[in-house]
């Protein structure tokens, strides 16, 4: 391309060479004897008009000068202007392209592609070494491998790191707050490159227990609970009722990547019997690659006493950028919509080329006037292509208003947590390039096929037939658009569709438990307040009993753990009398209050439910599931009544067997994929094992809204003691639904894309029929001239619009079938090649395409013979 | 001006391959070029301003001639057209072509057996 500065002066150039010339000649006749004034006359005369001359000059530049592109787009421009239908329907359908590709794009490039906010990201890993076998967890060290390997001198990583999180109660000023704490080695802010906004970050002093008790806050709690005062540095706040003094504030920035309130430094020494795992990060030295990062990690970790007794083999050892550990989960499903959405880019490309052909030919005579005039074919074809591409950046320009829009919604529809980084997520001048680019792209090659179509025939064909189009590779190119689209629409559809079917079937699961009218809040006991085991009974009694007294509420109880919810404890059995119970036959260990069942509408099948008589004194009791029951006493369970149990201890005490009193439903624990399991209930009056009883959830059953009820729950548990925050108050169907909304989400999202695709597949199908019925009008009345009834053109029609759709459908189910494996993993009782979805799809497409049909069959049906034979 | 009807019209193509073998001798500028080709035909070939700076440009664009600014004798800053290599090895291909043109045009124009002569 050639410039516009550069034209500019080539411009001048050109009139001083022609004015030169002008100039010789009149010089040259005033010397043969002519008066200046004829001469000048004369000269300008013979010269011609310099205007034109210059600009036909100008044309022998040629190629792509700024001028040609600027004549070009302006007269582009007048055309779309002047067929105001055809430019909005293209310019929507490239919007909803290119808009829902670029709102995808957007998420995908924040969440993905952008480097993570900190100084030299690219040096920032993460360090695991963990067996092979461990499923659960991302990468991760122990804690003991950590701190050897932290004490050992390093030439790869400058500097390294970990962090965990816990549950921490905020008291003191205003209400008792329940907050997350990030625990941190003193270097993990500097290794990250982050310096507090204000005050400092932990010394190394501050690992020893002793002078742990500082604490930097997060921005945010900072300005919500301390007003955003400097002066809250040297003060102390109480945290689990222990004083930390405030060292200093994070910068805003970093709860993009951090969600902490609270940040302390790590004291406690590992227990070398545990072995906790934690994630661990790393700052290469500069000039480090991961590979030599990876084989340092290796070698040292081989020199570790505490791997001595390891497998070779077993562990898997690595070192991964650290962006992965933020989008580890989320790419796949991503990359996934990503592909998705290109298929509806695709679709909306071909109904573009389709509607660019079906106006190419109705400009054939416009063509044909041009290429007989002299315009090279390669100039109409810029010409054409520079239409298009001017629809296609008008339409990228609309696009990237609805991706805005469409960014801002699907953040707020996703699950929390499904995207990462979310607060990263923005149109940036990377997302506008890409969006830029696909727009000039698509806009380039739906441009081109026309173009050429509509070129290669002679300009005096088109001159001198008639207005009556004649099937030509114009036509057949339409065909292949509209099967083309309709194949793609049927691989969404079919994607879809089984989406849908699968949530419908995950909607359908009867958990063993009733979701609506329950209502619960969360607890966190400090040891601090919560010396023993019976502080916690008594709290959780005297609790339970106000809670009940609360107007509209039915009942009240409390469990350790609920459904749905994390954490699971489970563990294996020891029956009385049973000496065969597997290892493996792993049960749900529950602690609960009376009246769980009925508050949380389990079916209690037979025995009792605990009660008042259930205490510290009485005999140990529990109650099991009904499918525990049915295993070891068949069949149908009731033998185990009276029975006793403990926990798989190789030398139970008396005391440790429990008797069972009840049986009850299974129930659904860890996800409504998973299918029910096996619990073992017991009550928390006869439950002493602290760490398990130390967060808690209060479950009541009630007629009226979370709302409504959070007053009162508040006030009952701050009369009964004020340091004890409540967290996570909610309703059992939100917690149900939080648990199906990764998949509630997935599917919404791929049928908003599935249905985007029909609709212009459908518009393209539209588009092709009525324009097809508009070209045989001539034939067709014939046709009806010769006697044929409406039923026989609506035949005609109908067997056009089956020649498009069969291929489409057959295309697309064979697509489908292939692509639809990238979904295995989110569907639930449901295969990738569900034969009733696809039969169901091709269904709903027949449909579509038949409905599209429907207004070019009426114009056929209603064509007047008289009129059809005359419009010659 | 004087006898318009003995001038001849070029032909496209025509022109390309007379501007060629004009610059042949010496570089020139458009003017002079005008001034050489209608002297050396004879005032017989007339070339239009309207055909003869697109053709310069043309040619300039194929890379057959190019093109610098110059001051004439008379001190006027003038473009000047000079024949390039290129230009040079396309010349003696369309010379051969139009030799054998002229000499087959000739052939029929004065065929070896002249009717109603012999």
């Amino acid at each position: 391309m050639r410039w516009p500065w550069r034209g500019r002066a080539r411009e001048i150039e050109l009139t001083e060479e022609l004015r030169a010339h002008l100039e010789m000649a009149i010089e040259q006749r005033i010397q043969r004897g002519e008066s200046p004034a004829v001469a000048r006359d004369n000269a300008r005369r013979e010269f011609g008009n310099t205007t034109h001359i210059a600009e036909v000059t100008r044309e022998m530049w040629g190629g792509a000068s700024w001028d040609a592109f600027v004549r070009d787009v302006r007269y582009a421009a007048r055309g779309l202007r002047r067929s105001p239908t055809f430019t909005a329907v293209a310019v929507a359908t490239f919007a909803l392209g290119i808009g829902a590709n670029t709102a995808m794009f957007t998420v995908v490039n924040g969440a993905l592609l952008a480097p993570l906010p900190f100084p030299q990201p690219d040096r920032l890993v993460v360090l695991s070494h963990r067996p092979a076998a461990m499923k659960v967890g991302g990468p991760a060290l122990t804690d003991l491998t950590f701190a050897q390997l932290r004490a050992m001198p390093s030439r790869a990583f400058e500097s390294m790191a970990t962090l965990h999180g816990r549950a921490m109660t905020l008291t003191g000023s205003g209400d008792a707050e329940q907050l997350s704490a990030a625990v941190v080695t003193a270097n993990f802010m500097s290794t990250l490159g982050v310096s507090p906004a204000i005050g400092r970050g932990f010394t190394a002093a501050e690992e020893v227990p002793g002078n742990d008790h500082v604490v930097i806050l997060s921005d945010q709690l900072w300005r919500e609970r301390f007003a955003g005062a400097p002066s809250v540095l040297g003060t102390s706040i109480t945290l689990d009722g222990t004083a930390y003094v405030v060292i200093g504030v994070t910068p805003p920035t970093f709860e993009m990547s951090y969600k902490a309130a609270v940040w302390i430094p790590l004291s406690e020494r590992p227990n070398p019997k545990i072995g906790a795992f934690r994630p661990v990060i790393a700052r290469l030295s500069p000039g480090t690659s991961i590979q030599a990062a990876k084989q340092e990690l290796a070698s040292a970790i081989a020199r570790l006493p505490s791997t001595a007794d390891e497998k070779p083999g077993t562990q898997i050892t690595d070192v991964l950028p650290m962006v992965d550990m933020f989008v580890a989960k989320a790419g796949p499903s991503l990359w996934m919509f990503t592909g998705a959405v290109s298929f509806v880019l695709l679709i909306a490309c071909a109904n573009v080329a389709n509607l660019l052909l079906i106006r190419a030919s109705g400009r054939r005579h416009e063509i044909g006037v041009r290429a007989a005039l002299g315009a090279g074919r390669t100039r109409i074809v810029r010409q054409l292509v520079t239409e298009s591409a001017l629809v296609a950046c008008i339409g990228g320009a609309v696009g990237i208003v609805l991706a805005r829009w469409g960014v801002r919604v699907l953040l707020a529809t996703a699950p929390p947590g499904r995207i990462p980084r979310s607060e990263e997520i923005t149109v940036d001048w990377r997302v506008l390039g890409a969006a830029f680019g696909v727009s000039l792209l698509a806009g380039l090659v739906c441009g081109m096929f026309p173009a050429l179509a509509s070129t290669r025939r002679d300009p005096r064909e088109a001159l001198t037939s008639s207005g009556r189009t004649i099937a030509g590779s114009g036509d057949r190119l339409r065909r292949v658009f509209v099967v083309a689209q309709l194949s793609l629409a049927i691989v969404l559809s079919t994607g879809a569709g089984l989406l849908l079917k699968s949530f419908a079937r995950l909607r359908a699961v009867d958990p063993g438990f009733r979701t609506s009218g329950v209502v619960m809040f969360n607890v966190n006991l400090s040891q601090t307040a919560f010396p023993n085991a019976t502080d916690i009974h008594a709290f959780g009694a005297q609790v339970i009993d106000r809670l009940r007294q609360i107007p509209g509420v039915e009942s009240a109880t409390m469990a350790n753990v609920i459904p749905l919810a994390a954490p699971h404890v489970i563990s294996g059995l020891r029956i009385d009398g049973i000496s065969d119970v597997p290892k493996a036959y792993q049960v749900n260990k529950i602690v609960v209050a009376p009246a769980h069942f009925t508050t949380m509408g389990i079916r209690l099948f037979s025995g009792r439910d605990f009660d008042s008589r259930d205490n510290e004194s009485s005999q140990p009791v529990t109650i099991i599931s009904r499918s525990i029951a049915r295993e070891f006493w068949p069949p149908d369970g009731r033998g185990a009544i009276g029975q006793r149990l403990t926990e798989n201890s190789e030398d139970p005490q008396p005391g440790d067997w429990q008797t069972i009193v009840g049986i009850v439903d299974d129930v659904v624990e860890q996800g409504l994929t998973q299918g029910r399991e096996h619990e073992q209930y017991f009550p928390l009056a006869q439950f002493r094992d602290m760490p398990f009883i130390s967060n808690i959830r209060f479950v009541l059953r009630s007629s009226r809204t979370v709302q409504d009820l959070t007053p009162s729950m508040r006030a009952v548990v701050h009369e009964l003691n004020p340091v004890v925050a409540l967290r996570d108050i909610q309703s059992m169907d939100d917690v149900a639904a939080a648990s199906t909304a990764g998949s509630r989400f997935e599917t919404q999202l791929l049928t908003i894309f599935a249905a985007l695709a029909l609709l212009l597949a459908s518009v393209g199908t539209y588009g092709v029929l009525a324009y097809d019925v508009a070209a045989r009008t001539h034939e067709l009345g014939v046709r009806v001239a010769l006697g044929a009834l409406s039923g026989d053109v609506v035949r005609v029609v109908v067997r056009r619009t089956l020649i498009l759709v069969i291929p489409g459908l057959l295309i697309g189910q064979i697509g489908a079938l292939g692509v639809t494996r990238v979904l295995q993993k989110s569907l639930f009782e449901v295969t990738p090649t569900d034969p009733a979805t696809l039969l169901a799809v091709a269904g709903v497409l027949l449909l579509v395409a038949l409905i599209a049909g429907l207004a070019p069959m009426r114009r056929a049906t209603r064509i007047d013979p008289m009129t059809a034979l005359r419009s010659e | 001006m004087s006898g318009g009807q003995s001038r001849i019209e070029l032909l496209q193509g025509t022109l390309d391959f007379i501007i060629l073998q004009t610059l042949r001798w010496e570089p020139q500028h458009g003017f002079g070029l005008a001034q050489m080709i209608r002297a050396h035909s004879s005032h017989v070939l007339q070339v239009d301003t309207g055909s003869l700076y697109p053709a310069l440009h043309r040619l300039e664009r194929a890379k057959l001639i190019d093109a610098k600014w110059d001051r004439s004798d008379k001190g006027q800053r003038v473009r000047v057209y000079r024949l390039t290599a290129a230009g040079r090895k396309r010349l003696a291909a369309e010379r051969t072509k139009w030799e054998r043109m002229t000499q087959a045009i000739a052939g029929i124009l004065n065929p070896p057996i002249a009717e109603g002569e012999s």
